[in-house]
């Protein structure tokens, strides 16, 4: 019994241990932030901030804005939306920043007719 | 089986639509708003002709917009888009309606000179509508009779009848569109609609009659518009 006791002590110590070092991971508190989180990185989350808000079909809006809300985190929320919204104006601004070739040609096709109409 | 698929038709155009809307990634936008305009409604004030009921502003010179556009190009879109005139009242006992409606095919491109801001050309031929519509509430005294058999009082009918109008037109505009978020913008447009209208040859049921001689041949125009995309 007693050649057993040094024996039972390393266990103790060694299950001891183990709940010692996962418990800060486990724990009740951190296991509602991860939950809390978890909505707030989303997969069209992820994707409207690399390729901005146009990225999603029509579909996928609603769950879009499922996530959206339930990521209780508002000011992240915010910063989402702000974010999608930016990347898509500067994606747009810079998609149609050139105005060359037919296009161009309409336009100053149009502006000729309206002098035309103005002066005429 | 040929009119089964006829019937079809219609369904199977809807599903696509709706469906590739859905699915896809489509650049659309709508647009709502108001337009301003100057046109000569000869005939159709009350100071060329006594019938008509009293004008208001909004009836002579303001339009109701709407449209619908698809950007198939990174500068360019495609639409339809719908500015209606109103003007109701009353002649004699009847209801008076009259609406011009300016129908447009939009051809639109546009760039952007900074972040937010979008300078846009328009040109759009146009198939215009005019309607004219009085409704009248009279009795019919066999049908008084009909209905008095089935122990009804005096009953009140009624008839409504237009007589329309459709002509040419070709729309040119530039607009400066401002992007509030990347879905929302308020888009304000200058410019000119020609019309190649002429009084004759109303139709009233199947009858050509003479109109009301409106000059409309070249009308500068005034738009705002809310437009809502994705």
């Amino acid at each position: 019994m007693v050649k057993l006791f040094p024996l039972l002590f390393f266990v103790s110590i060694s299950f001891g241990f183990e709940k010692d070092q996962e418990a800060p991971c486990n724990g009740k508190k951190i296991q509602k932030l991860a939950k809390q989180e978890a909505p707030c990185n989303g997969k069209k989350i992820q994707k409207l901030a690399k390729q901005g808000l146009r990225s999603l079909r029509i579909s996928a809006i609603p769950s879009y804005l499922v996530e959206l809300k339930n990521c209780k985190d508002k000011a992240k929320v915010k910063t989402i939306k702000h974010s999608a919204n930016e990347k898509q104006l500067e994606d747009d601004a810079n998609s149609a920043k050139t105005f060359v070739g037919k296009t161009s040609t309409f336009a100053y096709c149009v502006m000729a007719l309206i002098l035309y109409m103005a002066f005429a | 089986m040929n009119h089964r698929l006829q019937s079809l038709t219609p369904f199977i155009f809807w599903f696509v639509l709706l469906s590739s809307s859905l699915f896809a990634q489509p650049k659309l936008s709508f647009h709502l708003g108001g337009g301003f305009y100057s046109p000569t409604l000869g005939m159709l004030d009350p100071d060329s002709n006594n019938v008509i009921p009293s004008l208001s502003a909004f009836s002579k010179n303001m339009l109701i917009d709407w449209g619908i556009k698809y950007q198939f190009y990174p500068n360019a879109r495609i639409g339809y888009a719908r500015s209606n005139s109103y003007h109701s009242g009353k002649v004699g006992d009847s209801g008076f309606l009259r609406t011009i409606s300016y129908r447009m095919l939009t051809f639109e491109t546009f760039y952007y000179p900074r972040k937010r801001m979008e300078l846009n050309f328009m040109l759009a031929p146009m198939y215009n509508k005019g309607t004219v519509k009085l409704t009248a509430e009279s009795s019919s005294g066999d049908w008084d009779t009909l209905l008095g058999s089935y122990g009804n009082s005096s009953v009140k009918l009624s008839t409504p009848s237009e007589m329309t109008k459709r002509w040419f037109g070709l729309a040119s505009m530039i607009g400066f569109r401002y992007y509030i978020f990347s879905w929302l913008a308020v888009d304000g447009k200058a410019g000119f609609i020609q019309n190649s209208y002429s009084e004759k040859k109303w139709e009233w049921g199947k009858i050509k009659i003479d109109g009301p001689t409106m000059d409309i041949k070249k009308s500068p125009v005034f738009n705002i518009h809310l437009v809502l995309g994705w």
